[in-house]
């Protein structure tokens, strides 16, 4: 018989059977599984790894993936389920001190043994990233180990590893050194070498040098998988990875890839059997699992920060109270019995949930952040910090009075009679309560550097984001990979309109382009691995704005990166993994709105000398709540969607509490029951009654209906008797992923509750049904955002120049384009000067008490360097007097000068000069090689008699420019073009329901809410036109309906105060060729 | 004169694949590892070198593998064995497993299983 045990030295000819295992041979635990955490170098999701492990025998499994712990504690409870006791580790690359830099590092596998070498690994991996001298690329310098290696187990000679690579080069001397100061760095018995067997080439040499280097330097040796997939069917997913990751294809990556499908999780018998020859690599396998802990979130051992206490006072909570009831007394000029009662609830419970150094710690951030405001020149030292917060608070925490007396949230609790429940439960926190706060763009941007500075990197961090593939990402990293032509990739990826890969195939059988690719070599692949990759990790990116902070090192729970822009740094773990580990997360988020506020404010002040407070501004103004109650919302914070201008109208919101109920009413858990609908209905007089009596208390400002999360938690307090954290639990159980056994516990456990307290199972089942997994508002938060709101629209309402100024400025807000914004400024008196170079400013400037002239950046390739050229020369010599003049004295480049001749920035010189001829002039005054403007010589005689520009001439010109026409609207001019017939949006204002209507417009936006219909706005002159496309309509005019001005004809529905035309059918419309719908359809509809 | 450009300047053939597989015949034996073989007895035709393996997707063909030419050689041990998985995005993926075997007469030989169609072929390493 034939030996197959490859371990054996070469020239051992002994026939061995292999059958000679017992028992203790045949264990083995895999310490060196690497998930999808590894970015692109795992082809496997934790659930996947653990599951597999558990199908294969698995009583432990060790996850050690490459330079990150991203995966440990979602891997800790993953394992936890399936009873596998979790190992903690990372792969590392690690570097010698004065060793070559030109060389490849060497690899090291670290497992916490200990607690301390959990946080000593957490330790070295943040120091690996942050001493790196190249982002994305960390290496553990040996200065940095030195002395943080205690807990910690290493594995050395992986086959990546410089050992390896040694012992494969014969340099044994080199390799046993090496090993030598690996035994001198780690702590006795804790450092093995690692024997990998993936039937690759190679592999038996390397083992068999292996095993003789360990012999030399005394140092038992281990068996590990390397593994980087649970199953071999991702082999394919893993080379299309490593394509991706060196950015090269599969055929360019030879060397990179792996050499065979054989990474993958082996069952503990087969790595017996393929180590049985030397069955101490398997048995020490089994030595390390057992000395490891197992790992989990209770291990992180985060505790709330401790607060210095300033002089004076004996406690945090002394403290705390003082600084609390000093702002009420400010606040409330004397503290009445309510106020003083609101307030001791919140100091107990605060002191009852040990919640003191946390509040503390919020003030000390929120200083911090007044200090920055003060700096940028927002408020002053003497104003009372609450009485001017530098931010606004959002989420649940907005129902704390002590929050609105810290200067955290801009809401009086007690005003709208907020419930503290959600926040802060009377009986026990679940989980760790954060506080959100929104703040103006220049104030986050210094704040999130500032905590840095106050706190340190090793112990404030943002939180991190785990971005994720999706089907546009999928075709292009994938197709690129396999070779496959990028300008059909493109299309692809732009024609693709599911959000799932999985549906890939389907979405190119329906596209005649692609139908006849879907059994192609390569299209076939990118299918397949398509499916596979979709919604794998790609990275670590920062959250927009959650920040850890802790009064422990940092570092010793979870690693810290430098973030992509310098001076920040993130956590290895996501918000959802940091609050798992109970940490503090503070979120600190932009607010465009806020920042447009604050200009906005700034400059009513500068032209009324008075600075509105803004806080302070009459809640019940009639005129601000008409306006939105009419759906004219565009550029209004939280009602300016498609979403909300049709249901506003039908709300019709006449104080502050009924605009929370509709910034609450469209989100996806209310509408998932139908809820938004029969609220409106409710709302407008229709009949209806509880299911139950007891769920007055919980749903009566509501009418009945679920808007807020608080709702679902009172009414499983009220209904089923569940304590605020129970009732809490379920309605965050709702939101977990595969939480059917759970939520199904919960059924049962609340309608028993309901059935003790009288209400009978059928009803109970009702009131369960209406609970969903859908997002909705704490009440709270939506009272918070209701306020914002309020205070924009106010500000349209009385000063909309300025309004109008600073949305432009404030820009991107991500809603509507600046046409839109401009058109509407339109309707309210503000009219939109183009750019001057005599007039400009940076950015936009009221310039009139009802116009304002756009700033030289809004012109396409004017930075702010160009802009302040001009600007400054101009305040130092005068205005312009001549085009040679702005060529001379600014310094500008040619294309530069085109744009802002082109925008119309350069027509009121020149005596109003006309843009072709100023055009032909700056191609007189450049070199047209060089492009530096020549010598200022008369250029009369070269000038040509051109055509005066036209109104398509300017439009153009303006439109690539500035992507507004300020004279005018693409549809006005298109509209010379058109037949009567085409109506308007005014004229569809006077269209009864069902009437047929054609229309065109310029698209705004397309929505398509779970696959269903598809909505869209167009754009004319006088406003916008909603569309709803069914299905079968979109699947024949998508493409038409894709171009960016189309018309369309169809069925006008006017239902409860909403308007939109169902689409039946579409014609593109082209600039250069207006005429494009058939005869047919509307006889001389175009000329 | 001036040459005409479109003149082919090669006849084609003039690049000869070096170290192509030769199909051999294996015995298997205990997980499917090479017992005995053929590969150093064969002869192989000139047909055989200069058409079947000017690519691999010859080792694909229907051709029957050659037979057995006289008694096969014992493999005495195996020394390494390893596996090849690549280029499945083409039409012709590769598939092999190879063992490196010592035979009873001393030699030292590569062989290598294509693990689409099961046939063994001898390619030194």
């Amino acid at each position: 018989m034939v030996s197959t045990g490859l371990l054996e030295p070469a020239n051992d000819t002994t026939a061995e059977t292999g059958e000679q295992g017992d028992d203790r041979m045949n264990r083995y635990v895999e310490l060196h599984a690497m998930s999808w955490y590894s970015f692109m170098e795992g082809a496997s999701s934790i659930d996947e790894m653990v599951g597999s492990a558990h199908e294969l025998g698995y009583t432990a499994l060790g996850l050690a993936d490459r330079h990150n712990l991203t995966g440990a504690i979602e891997f800790a409870d993953a394992a936890e389920e399936f009873g596998i006791k979790p190992i903690i580790g990372v792969t590392l690359n690690y570097r010698w001190k004065n060793s070559d830099t030109q060389h490849q590092p060497d690899t090291v596998t670290m497992i916490a043994e200990t607690q301390r070498g959990y946080a000593n690994i957490a330790n070295l991996v943040s120091f690996a990233h942050i001493v790196a001298e190249e982002r994305g690329k960390p290496v553990l310098k040996e200065r940095n180990a030195r002395g943080r290696t205690d807990g910690i187990i290493a594995l050395v000679g992986s086959p990546e590893s410089q050992i390896a690579r040694m012992l494969m080069n014969n340099q044994i001397d080199l390799a046993v050194q090496s090993l030598h100061r690996f035994k001198e760095l780690f702590a006795p018995d804790c450092l093995f070498i690692e024997m990998q067997r993936h039937y690759v080439h190679g592999d038996a040499v390397r083992n068999r040098h292996l095993l003789r280097v360990a012999e030399i330097a005394d140092i038992p040796v281990v068996a590990t998988g390397g593994v980087v997939y649970h199953d071999r069917s991702r082999s394919r997913l893993h080379d299309v990875m490593t394509a991706i990751r060196y950015n090269l294809t599969l055929e360019t990556s030879h060397v990179q890839r792996k050499a065979n499908s054989r990474y993958e999780l082996r069952a503990p018998d087969e790595m017996c059997h393929l180590f049985r020859q030397y069955p101490d690599a398997t048995q020490n396998s089994i030595a390390i699992a057992d000395r490891c802990i197992a790992f989990g979130a209770d291990r992180i051992n985060y505790s709330f920060p401790q607060e210095p206490v300033p002089d004076g006072f004996a406690t945090e909570q002394e403290y705390l109270e003082t600084i609390c009831t000093d702002a009420a007394k400010r606040r409330y000029g004397a503290i009445d019995e309510k106020v003083q009662a609101r307030l001791d609830k919140e100091f107990a419970l605060i002191k009852k949930h040990g919640l003191t150094g946390f509040f503390l710690l919020y003030n000390r951030v929120i200083e911090l952040a007044r200090d920055v405001a003060i700096d940028l020149g927002h408020t002053s030292r003497e104003i009372p910090l609450e009485e001017r917060p530098p931010g606004r608070g959002r989420g649940s925490s907005v129902a704390m009075l002590v929050g609105t007396l810290m200067g955290l949230s801009h809401i009086d609790p007690m005003e709208h009679d907020l419930p503290l429940e959600r926040f802060l439960p009377d009986d026990m926190l679940a989980n760790t309560p954060d506080i959100d706060l929104d703040f103006p763009r220049d104030i986050r941007e210094k704040l999130i550097l500032r905590v840095f500075e106050e706190f340190g990197w090793d112990h404030a961090a943002l939180a991190a984001m785990v971005p994720t593939y999706r089907i546009k990402g999928v075709i292009r990293d994938v197709g690129k990979a396999l070779g496959l032509p990028q300008h059909q990739l493109d299309a692809l990826s732009k024609l693709s309109e599911s959000r799932s890969a999985q549906q890939l195939r389907d979405e190119m059988l329906s596209n005649p382009a692609f139908r006849e690719k879907v059994d192609e070599p390569g299209w076939r692949d990118l299918i397949e691995i398509g499916s596979q990759l979709q919604g794998f990790p790609k990275g670590l990116a920062q959250h927009p704005g959650g920040m850890i902070i802790s009064s422990k090192p940092l570092i010793d729970m979870t690693p810290v990166q430098p973030s992509a822009i310098q001076g920040r740094y993130i956590c290895q773990w996501d918000k959802d993994t940091a609050d798992r580990a109970k940490f503090l997360k503070i979120d600190f988020l932009a607010l465009g709105a806020l920042s447009q506020m604050q200009e906005c404010l700034r400059l009513i002040a500068d032209r009324t000398g008075k600075y509105i407070d803004i806080s302070r501004v009459d809640l019940g103004d009639i005129d601000v709540y008409k306006d939105l109650a009419s759906g004219d919302t565009v550029g209004i914070f939280q009602v300016e969607s498609a979403a909300q201008m049709q249901t506003i109208t039908r709300v019709r919101p006449k104080n502050l509490y009924d605009l929370a109920l509709e910034v609450a009413a469209v989100r996806p858990g209310v509408g998932a029951n139908n809820g938004v609908a029969e609220f409106i209905r409710r709302r407008n007089g229709q009949y209806w009654n509880y299911d139950h009596p007891l769920e007055q208390n919980a749903l009566e400002k509501s009418l009945g209906i679920i808007l807020f999360q608080d709702q679902v938690v009172q009414l499983g307090m009220d209904i089923a008797g569940m304590t605020p954290t129970q009732s809490d639990q379920m309605r965050r159980a709702f939101q977990r992923r595969n939480n059917k056994p759970t939520v199904a516990r919960y059924r049962d456990q609340f309608i028993s509750g309901a059935v003790e307290r009288g209400v009978d199972k059928a009803t109970a089942d009702v009131i369960f049904q209406k609970f969903n997994p859908h997002y909705m508002f704490p009440e709270a938060h939506a009272v918070a955002f209701a306020a914002t709101t309020f205070h924009m629209a106010w500000l349209r309402t009385h000063h909309p120049n300025e309004f109008y100024t600073s949305i432009f400025n404030a820009q991107p807000m991500g809603f509507w384009p600046l046409e839109t914004l401009k058109q509407d400024a339109a309707k309210r008196g503000v009219t939109v000067l183009r750019p001057d170079v005599n007039m400009s400013g940076i950015m936009c400037v009221p310039e009139t008490d009802d116009s304002f002239r756009l700033g030289l950046t809004f012109i396409r390739g004017i930075d702010e360097a160009s802009a302040t050229a001009v600007i400054e020369n101009r305040h130092r010599q005068g205005p312009y007097r001549s085009l040679a003049d702005v060529v001379s004295r600014s310094g500008l480049q040619r294309q530069t000068i085109e744009s802002l001749v082109k925008a119309g920035a350069c027509d009121g010189i020149n005596d109003g000069g006309d843009r072709r001829r100023l055009l032909w002039e700056v191609g007189l005054r450049y070199d047209a090689d060089r492009g530096q403007p020549r010598l200022d010589i008369p250029i009369d005689h070269e000038m040509a008699d051109l055509l005066r520009t036209d109104v398509t001439d300017q439009m153009v010109f303006e439109y690539q420019t500035i992507g507004l026409w300020t004279d005018g609207h693409v549809m006005s001019y298109l509209r010379s073009y058109m037949d009567d017939r085409v109506i308007d949006s005014r004229g569809i204002n006077d269209l009864a329901h069902s009437s047929h209507v054609t229309t065109a417009g310029k698209v705004l936006r397309r929505q398509k809410p779970l696959g269903k219909m598809v909505f869209m706005t167009l754009e004319d002159e006088f406003g916008l036109i909603p569309l709803a496309v069914a299905p079968t309509e979109w699947k024949i005019y998508k493409d038409t309906l894709k171009h960016p001005i189309v018309a369309v004809s169809g069925t006008l529905s006017r239902e409860d105060n909403t308007v939109n035309i169902h689409v039946r059918r579409a014609w593109p419309i082209n600039l250069s060729r207006p005429i494009q719908m058939p005869q047919q359809d509307i006889s001389k509809n175009f000329r | 004169m001036v040459k005409n450009p479109r003149t082919q300047t090669g006849t084609g053939t003039s690049h000869r694949p070096l170290n192509m597989p030769i199909p051999v015949t294996v015995q298997t034996g205990q997980e499917e590892s090479p017992a005995a073989t053929d590969a150093l007895r064969r002869r192989h035709t000139a047909e055989e070198r200069r058409t079947d393996y000017t690519h691999r997707r010859a080792l694909r063909t229907t051709r029957p593998h050659p037979q057995s030419e006289g008694p096969l050689v014992k493999v005495a041990s195996i020394i390494d064995m390893w596996e090849i998985c690549d280029e499945w995005w083409r039409k012709d993926p590769i598939k092999r497993r190879y063992w490196k075997v010592k035979l009873e007469s001393g030699h030292d030989l590569t062989l290598f299983q294509d693990m689409e169609n099961g046939r063994w072929f001898q390619q030194d390493y």
